[in-house]
């Protein structure tokens, strides 16, 4: 019988989740999000989100793994059958969906990294990433040709993600994240400090903390505050149950979790810093308010960035390189954690080796992305991303939840597991976040959602392109987590080898 | 001093960095250092 991995240490499984939870969307959306919905005053729904939706999903989903020991669905499975096992499906068919594009981002941030040196974007960075790098189709939909430009460094990404995921959870994901994560880190910190020494930086960190107070009293500043929270700490979609089966038994889940949360939260607020510094660099520069230049996302990463390289008064293309090197690290850990989910699903659901299971997963994520590396990939790109963390990881969120806490009740048993491992113990706060105040505030969050995407399409694009791509995955995730359940297990000494029902993994 | 930055500005910064980076060293701190003492005093009980 082959025994599950383990991480090697403590440290090594709380890296490879802050590797996992830190992503492009600490650095490119965290900033801007919070800048738009309060500035300072976001701090609190942001925290009071942390603390009653973000940690305490985390604790759940680290409890689940650790005491099921098993892939997403097979977690699932052993917790209450076939009638949860789709929750696990679920969410490895949404990772699925979203590794097939993050790698294309990564592609594109590893390429900037070397173009950093020479400025190699010219004066107008905007005509440069759209026009000469992504060659961008006139009109969404149009697939065109595949740019040779993105489709090399993608394929380099997946050679190297195919590499980390070979070497398995200890020499592999481990290892990456033990280099990777002090490396992210220190070339950020470069960056920040870098930025907060500009002129101006101070007019940007005033824009961005300085507290719009009214705006907590808007319903949908405090969704955003979950939305965001949601989003950043990688929960709901297999990732952290998958990455807690690969603890030891006498693992400490409760103090884990909190780590990570924090550690995500410490990474994002230090983006923050970085990010409004610069712009407020780029506004005084301009002659402009820092509202005339804040951005978020790709604009954000590839136009405003490089327009900012271009007017910095010294170090530029080392500060380019190391922002855009921040980016393709950040993105790497995200990328093999959201591989892993599939990875290991099929290797328990099939009963296959490693290898085998690696080899088809990285294979067929690695031929669907090349969809997003045509001339029209990026409007294929912005659609998927919308509506499968729109409509994905926000409603499978809200399944989770009301299953979990309503329907099999089975937060107590959760509690009692968590208490006898850990040394913080659960008490109301825990029950009461999960069963009330987070699918509340989820409920909400879908409300505002349909009611947005009713009264008009998302970005103004054609009702016939979001039913090309858009509706398609997002229903597609759910309809493929079904058929999946509804496929036998190869071999039933998976479900039950390397846990003891009674003990409950203990 | 001026820092170029509102009174009120500075104050969310630093609640902000105080809450979010404290937590993450106390947590640390908590599983480095302070479980290892609470289970050393439990076995010497």
């Amino acid at each position: 019988m082959e025994n599950r991995s383990q991480w090697g240490t403590r440290a090594g499984f709380i890296l490879a989740a802050v590797g996992s939870a830190i992503g492009l969307g600490n650095i490119w959306r965290f900033p801007y999000v919070a800048y738009e919905n309060g500035g300072g005053a976001f701090f609190i729904p942001y925290l009071f989100a942390l603390l009653t939706a973000g940690i305490p999903i985390l604790i759940m989903e680290f409890t689940i793994g650790h005491k099921y020991r098993g892939s997403a669905p097979l977690s699932f499975f052993r917790l209450n059958g076939k009638k949860t096992e789709f929750l696990g499906w679920w969410g490895i068919f949404v990772s699925f969906v979203i590794s097939t594009y993050y790698a294309v981002i990564i592609a594109w941030a590893m390429k900037y990294t070397v173009y950093s040196f020479g400025l190699s974007w010219g004066k107008d960075p905007e005509a440069f990433f759209f026009g000469d790098v992504l060659n961008l189709a006139d009109n969404p939909g149009e697939v065109g040709g595949l740019v040779g430009g993105v489709a090399l460094p993608l394929l380099l990404v997946w050679v190297i993600c195919y590499i980390i995921l070979l070497g398995g959870v200890k020499k592999g994901i481990e290892l990456a994240n033990r280099i990777f994560i002090p490396v992210l880190f220190l070339l950020f910190l470069f960056v920040v400090i870098r930025a907060i020494t500009l002129d101006g930086a101070m007019v940007g960190l005033d824009a961005f903390f300085k507290p719009d107070v009214d705006k907590l009293l808007n319903p949908r500043v405090w969704v955003a505050a979950y939305g965001h929270i949601f989003f950043s700490l990688s929960i709901a979609f297999a990732i952290m149950i998958t990455y807690s089966s690969y603890l030891p038994k006498k693992s400490d889940i409760t103090n884990n979790a909190f780590i990570t949360g924090f550690a995500n939260s410490s990474v994002e607020l230090l983006a923050g810093i970085g990010v409004f510094a610069v712009l407020g660099f780029m506004a005084t520069n301009q002659g402009v308010d820092v509202a005339d230049v804040a951005t978020a996302g790709v604009g954000l990463a590839f136009v405003v960035f490089p327009e900012i390289i271009n007017q910095m008064p010294g170090l530029n293309g080392l500060f380019g390189a190391f922002f855009f090197l921040s980016l393709t690290l950040a993105g790497i850990t995200s990328l093999i954690s959201i591989c892993e989910t599939y990875i290991a699903g099929m290797s328990d659901k099939f009963n296959i080796s490693r290898r085998r299971s690696v080899t088809i997963g990285i294979g067929l994520s690695a031929v669907i992305s090349l969809l997003y590396a045509t001339n029209g990939g990026l409007y294929f790109l912005d659609v998927a991303d919308y509506f499968i963390n729109q409509f994905g990881i926000a409603v499978i969120g809200l399944v989770e939840v009301i299953l979990l806490a309503w329907v099999f009740r089975k937060l107590g048993l959760f509690e009692q597991h968590a208490n006898a491992v850990s040394d913080i113990r659960l008490g109301w706060w825990w029950k009461v976040s999960l069963s009330f105040i987070t699918p509340l505030v989820l409920g909400t969050m879908l409300f505002f959602l349909i009611k947005d995407n009713i009264a008009e399409n998302y970005e103004g694009y054609p009702t016939s392109f979001l039913w090309t791509i858009g509706w398609p995955v997002a229903i597609g995730a759910f309809v493929m987590s079904i058929v999946f359940t509804s496929l036998k297990w190869k071999d039933n000494t998976r479900i039950t080898s390397d846990y003891d029902e009674n003990k409950g993994g203990l | 001093m001026d820092t170029g930055m509102s009174g009120s500005a500075i104050l969310m910064m630093l609640l902000g960095v105080t809450i979010i980076w404290g937590g993450l060293f106390i947590s640390i701190f908590y599983a480095t250092i302070l479980s290892k003492f609470k289970k050393k005093f439990k076995t010497e009980q």
